[in-house]
């Protein structure tokens, strides 16, 4: 215990004398601490080749995701034959022409998870923004203003939050899927439609549907974090600077945006990145079940759920979309927790 | 005390209100009605059909006869892909699996996650520590659509010890439930071990120690019940993810729960069953939040509620 706080604070006083000179800076620091942290190097590293991969795809992917010749479905490659259940040997073909084998209608697996990123990734991004935005400015307000429109805008997030968000999305993709593809000219369906056209061409996934799911997500995300940035304003417009502000007659506006959020935006950032995981697993579950992109359109949900409807003849279909996702997974979880460690040690192991 | 849970149980009213509004207006919103079929039926028989289950009447009065049906009959209401089931024999007949599902996965959740955090923040630093972290991390980042496949794998087609799917004898509960609850018994762990390390760093723990307490006795009853109050937090809000997480495994492993149920109902605009099933679901998701409330009372004395 005691050795373990010598050695503590050595490292500090070391740290401080390489340092000197240097004025202390908040995102200096955070940015050497975030680089301190191993896990989170490995996953900010893994985050950007998965961005890369997502940009480059139509590049790397080495057919497109979309064709397929249903005479060379379910290949096996010959790497992974030997660490399959052996019964599967006996039906199984067996083919070199695709890394990672290829699905029930004979599309490569690894373009199909190469293109797959362009769905999961910008998912996490906008949902985490959207989450932001709505969390930040709803909470702010509530928080802000307080008294009467915080109950009221508070009491409505309480109503949101006792409606099972599983089964709300679920009927909100539902909702959306019906009723944005009746195109009609001049209606709002249409508008909707036209807008999901350019977000599908913006990623290159033609008819795949994905501003529904943000829309779907981002209408769900945002009340935790409208608590959060509200609780934090609570405790902190009490604080003698904000009335050292209002004494010197500056505006609501200059407050909240000036002195207010740039002392809560370092949880916000961390509570949303640690939430993009929450966002990509939303829909790998809506894809899984059905709900999501629009087939062809790859998803890791959608291949996970044609891979487990043959697990038992072909169970490698569904371990690379599996592995796939669990690693994003891993890396964005250690990314949030060294970026939460490093933007506020105080938080470090909580949570 | 008493006061606050009667004044949340009335809370509730006006919750379900909205929410029944809510869903109701979305469910309807969903053009196509439910008798639309592959070959279309004659406008006749739809117009029977419809006046057969009220669906002729205005918007607003086939809210009221809803609603009306639950708080005086309790009754949910008619299935309309079936003529002889209602939403009352489906919850009946469904929702038991998905609860028993969900209940086994929630005591593997914090029979694992408790320990596992209490041991990794006992024994800061060592193998058992970096033991517990690892497997936390494992949990929290395998999310369930990954760990059922995973586990199907590994024990029913590499290993052969366990049946690949279905429901009913204890062997077949193994997995879902393993499938379901890891990733909240790594939650839990991270937690517990996390508020754990706070709370014996605090005064009240060196003072029980000193004036001679058991290790067992400051650790149990000083430690473990203050360290439980920040768990306790997520208690509420898993239980909301458990529906998610029954959904998902009920699927992969061919469970006749209400997951499925719900998913084909929503598409093929079985407005009773939705309805229903949503409102449930927003019962219980209350209950528990104000389950997890009366118990941050009872672990923390110094939270009164007025």
């Amino acid at each position: 215990m005691t050795t373990g706080e010598l050695t503590a604070q050595e490292k500090a006083a070391i740290r401080l004398s390489e340092r000197a000179g240097k004025p202390a800076n908040l995102w200096r620091d955070a940015w050497e601490r975030l680089l301190r942290n191993r896990a989170a190097v490995l996953g900010g590293i893994v985050v950007l080749l998965l961005v890369l991969g997502g940009i480059f795809a139509s590049q790397i992917a080495p057919y497109h995701y979309a064709e397929g010749d249903s005479a060379e479905a379910h290949t096996v490659p010959s790497w992974l034959i030997g660490m399959l259940p052996s019964y599967i040997e006996g039906y199984a073909k067996i083919s070199d022409k695709f890394l990672f084998g290829s699905d029930y209608l004979g599309r490569d697996v690894l373009s199909r998870l190469l293109y797959g990123i362009r769905v999961s990734l910008p998912v996490g991004f906008v949902g985490a923004m959207t989450a932001f935005v709505i969390g930040m400015v709803y909470g702010s307000i509530s928080g802000y203003y307080g008294g009467r429109i915080d109950n009221v805008l508070m009491r409505i997030v309480d109503i949101v939050y006792a409606f099972p968000t599983t089964l709300l999305i679920i009927l909100m993709m539902a909702f959306f899927k019906s009723s944005f593809t009746r195109v009609e000219p001049g209606t709002l369906s249409y508008t909707f439609n036209q807008v999901n056209r350019v977000v599908d061409r913006m990623l290159g996934l033609q008819g795949g549907g994905m501003l529904f799911i943000f829309m779907g997500i981002g209408m769900t995300a945002w009340m935790g974090m409208a608590r959060l940035a509200r609780g934090q304003i609570l405790s902190l417009k009490e604080k003698e600077f904000i009335e050292a502000a209002h004494m010197i007659g500056a505006g609501d506006m200059r407050i909240i945006v000036r002195h207010i959020l740039p002392n809560i935006i370092g949880p916000c950032i961390v509570s949303q990145t640690l939430n993009i995981p929450v966002y990509i697993n939303y829909e790998v579950f809506l894809s899984f079940i059905g709900l999501g992109v629009d087939p062809p359109t790859p998803s890791w949900g959608l291949m996970i759920a044609d891979g487990a409807r043959a697990i038992r003849s072909y169970p490698h279909m569904v371990l690379f979309p599996a592995a796939f996702l669990a690693i994003t997974m891993f890396a964005f979880n250690f990314l949030g927790d060294g970026l939460r460690d490093a933007l506020d040690p105080k938080m470090k192991g909580t949570s | 005390m008493s006061r606050y849970i009667i004044r949340q149980l009335l809370w509730m009213i006006p919750v379900l209100f909205v929410i029944s509004v809510i869903t109701f207006a979305l469910a309807h919103a969903v053009p196509g009605g439910p008798f639309d079929r592959e070959k279309a039926l004659p406008p006749e028989i739809i117009a029977n059909l419809e006046k057969h289950y009220g669906l002729d009447k205005p918007i607003w009065q086939q809210y009221t006869d809803y609603i009306g049906g639950i708080i005086t009959r309790f009754d949910f209401g008619p299935v309309f892909s079936s003529r002889s089931r209602r939403v009352n024999d489906i919850f009946a007949d469904h929702l038991p699996v998905s609860a028993q599902l969900g209940l086994i996965a929630t005591l593997i959740a914090v029979g694992i996650g408790v320990p596992l955090g209490v041991i990794a923040a006992l024994k800061q630093n060592t193998v058992w520590d970096y033991l517990g972290i690892a497997v936390a991390v494992f949990g929290v980042s395998v999310p369930n659509v990954v760990m059922g496949p995973l586990l199907i794998v590994i024990f029913a087609l590499t290993l052969g010890v366990l049946p690949v799917a279905g429901w009913g004898t204890p062997a077949q509960m193994v997995m879902p439930a393993l499938a379901l609850g890891t990733g909240f018994a790594a939650r839990i762990a991270r937690l517990t071990r996390a508020s754990m390390l706070q709370v014996i760093r605090e005064d009240y723990i060196r003072t029980a120690r000193a004036k001679g307490l058991s290790e067992r006795v400051v650790m149990v009853r000083h430690a473990l019940k203050n360290a439980f109050i920040p768990v306790a937090t997520i208690l509420g809000p898993m239980f909301a993810a458990l529906v998610t997480g029954t959904f998902v495994v009920e699927q992969i492993f061919a469970i006749p729960g209400m997951g499925k149920y719900f998913v084909t109902s929503v598409t093929n605009r079985d407005y009773p069953v939705v309805m229903g099933t949503i409102l449930l679901y927003a019962f219980f998701l209350v209950l528990a939040n104000l389950a997890v409330d009366v118990t941050y009372a009872f672990l923390d004395p110094r939270i009164r509620y007025t």
